[in-house]
């Protein structure tokens, strides 16, 4: 895993095997979840999310460092985190998109859609792009089979997809990313 | 009974206030359409009647299973010496392919949902609520949590709820996906943050669930149902259904249809009904060579079974099942073995791994469906795929995902058997060149004309 160019996990630039410091942030955050559980390893998934939520991936680092802090074996955390569809164990970009292969959306041509993305990306499912702003993970039957075929990305959910659009919608995902960054680099500075 | 006069009885009960109101979901809307009245109502009775209500109602779980309600409820142990606390769990991870019913009435009635809950509370002396809700479903979460927020705001969840000595606590547990979490044990086993691995029944929830405590797990839309039932009565409810099962339903159409969607509509419409006057019948140039009844798990029915009533006992007499009501419309210009091979493809994909039919028989019958799609299946193939399905039936597997996936391809094998054979002898996908995706209008950002 360590051989991954692109990541976002200060994670990888400590020791291997050691588990990575959590921030005060995450540390406050796995304390609130800590507080209203029945015992640690109850937080196991929420654990996970939070601190993926800051880190976009869960490194076996970052795995060490939770599992470490919560009290629970990195084995237990481990077989918790393979489990999950939306926990990512390996690094993924800026905004995975999980456009749905569901039957509904299949029907209605979701194979061209995923094609399409596939190829103004030049990736397969699984890879991110060159710039790193995309991860394509399709993802099951998002439930919004009488708009198929559908995408979900950045919290958004996109109807009726035909090819044609891909590209556009890849636009402005990516310029919604740039506007996202801008204002928090201003609310930073401020 | 103490509700203003606008708020009559519908024949659409639980989405009666979501077509003609944009923020349907805030508190102020729910409630000018009567919500919480129903809950007012079930606080001013015993946790007993309220139960009888709910039993004499002849309600039926709406995740699929369809077993009746308050029968379901009884089962939790009551009285003094029993375990506490008491949990009711709303199961709202909707991932069943096909199925979008609970994500509209999260996004539109978030606060519907939370009043069932509370009734449900009140009828069997829980303590604690949890909505385990699927990851994906973004806007939804965010209504919820507002909702939540303004029930914190309004006394409707806590401590001595409407003043009425009532407490319970609701929590909302946003799932990391997998579909097997729908299963009401490993969704238990989920909670406590483990692998959802389903457990071995019995002991069933209601006796010894989350964390060993008295457990009831509920659809969505089951939930849905009980704010009406409060309000407005069980003979007013009973009235709604056209056959014999009761109330009213969320039914959906996809696939190539005309007007694909989603209606609130009595129990025992018509499937022909549903496809033809509600989703207006097939696009030009595809016609009906099949459908799923209720999602990917159940068996596929032919064009001669439209006069059928969605109803649990009729749909299962011609040996499938309604399961979740939303309907997927095969057409004859789409491939039979590739839309079973998605399916099968997808429960394979989502089996926890825990018992060896689904486990392993999943996968094979995923390589076996990949090589007659490509053109290279053999006879002995389709022989391999009967014998999966029968290793993969009721009685041989841990939990309800493997015989659920199943469904599809002995219903594949039985009513398009010649459609694979087809594929053996011409060694190729018949369908393959006739499929012209016609694209839809337009594509956009969901809002709130979803539905």
């Amino acid at each position: 895993m360590n051989d991954h160019k692109q990541h976002n996990d200060p994670a990888l630039t400590i020791a291997v095997n050691q588990p990575s410091a959590l921030s005060a942030l995450e540390q406050q955050r796995l304390n609130a979840l800590l507080q209203h559980c029945v015992q640690p390893a109850a937080i196991s998934i929420d654990a996970l999310m939070t601190v993926q939520q800051t880190r976009g991936w869960i490194s076996d680092q970052t795995l060490a460092a939770i599992a470490l802090f919560i009290g629970v074996s990195e084995a237990d955390l481990d077989s918790v985190a393979t489990f999950y569809n939306l926990i990512f164990r390996l690094p993924v970009a800026k905004i995975v998109l999980h456009p749905c292969n569901g039957m509904a959306c299949q029907l209605l041509g979701s194979d061209e859609v995923e094609a399409q993305i596939s190829h103004c990306l030049d990736i397969s499912p699984g890879q991110s792009d060159r710039d790193n702003n995309f991860t394509l993970v399709p993802l099951p039957c998002l439930g919004a089979c009488d708009k198929a075929p559908v995408m979900i990305a950045d919290k958004t959910l996109f109807e009726l997809i035909n090819i044609e659009q891909v590209p556009q919608i890849l636009a402005a995902l990516s310029e919604r990313q740039i506007l996202a960054k801008d204002s928090e680099g201003r609310s930073n500075h401020e | 009974m103490n509700k203003p006069s606008h708020v009559e009885p519908s024949t659409t009960p639980m989405t009666r206030f979501v077509d003609q109101q944009q923020d349907s979901h805030s508190l102020k809307n729910y409630q000018h359409h009567g919500g919480y009245l129903g809950l007012k109502n079930a606080l001013s009775l015993s946790a007993q009647e309220v139960l009888q209500q709910v039993k004499d109602s002849g309600l039926r779980g709406r995740g699929g299973a369809g077993f009746p309600t308050g029968l379901k409820w009884s089962f939790m142990p009551q009285g003094e010496d029993t375990p506490t606390p008491k949990y009711l769990i709303v199961n709202a991870d909707e991932m069943e392919p096909g199925a979008f019913k609970d994500r509209y009435l999260l996004e539109k009635t978030p606060h519907q949902i939370i009043e069932g809950l509370l009734i449900a509370a009140k009828a069997v002396n829980a303590d604690i609520g949890y909505i385990f809700i699927r990851g994906d479903y973004y806007l939804a979460i965010e209504r919820l949590n507002q909702a939540l927020q303004e029930c914190q705001e309004n006394n409707l969840v806590g401590t001595n709820i409407l003043g009425q000595n009532f407490d319970f606590q609701i929590h909302l547990h946003t799932s990391a996906g997998r579909y097997i979490c729908g299963e009401e044990t490993a969704l238990i086993n989920s909670l406590e943050g483990k692998r959802a691995t389903p457990r071995a029944k019995p002991p069933f929830p209601q006796v010894s669930g989350l964390w060993g405590k008295p457990t009831i797990v509920n659809n969505v839309e089951t939930y849905c149902n009980l704010p009406h039932i409060l309000l407005f009565g069980v003979d007013w409810y009973r009235s709604l259904g056209r056959c014999k099962d009761v109330g009213t339903k969320l039914f959906g159409v996809s696939g190539r249809v005309n007007n694909p969607g989603l209606w609130e509509l009595p129990m025992g419409t018509p499937i022909g009904e549903i496809i033809y006057d509600h989703a207006q019948g097939m696009q030009d140039g595809y016609q009906l060579k099949g459908f799923l009844p209720g999602g990917g798990s159940t068996d596929f029915l032919l064009p001669e079974h439209l006069d059928t009533p969605m109803d649990y006992d009729e749909i299962g007499k011609i040996r499938s099942r309604m399961g979740t009501g939303t309907i997927t419309v095969l057409d004859d210009k789409f491939c039979p073995v590739k839309m079973v091979l998605n399916l099968v493809a997808f429960f394979a994909q989502e089996s926890c791994g825990w018992c060896t039919p689904c486990r392993d028989g999943l996968p094979w019958a995923v390589s076996l469906l990949e090589k007659i799609e490509r053109g290279e299946g053999t006879e002995s193939d389709i022989e391999q795929l009967i014998d999966i399905t029968r290793f993969a039936a009721p009685g041989n597997t841990f939990c309800a995902l493997a015989p659920g996936a199943v469904e599809p391809l002995q219903s594949a094998l039985k009513f398009f058997l010649h459609d694979f054979t087809e594929h053996i002898e011409r060694k190729c996908c018949p369908y393959q060149h006739q499929a012209s995706a016609k694209p839809p209008a337009q594509a956009k950002q969901a809002g709130d004309d979803h539905g």
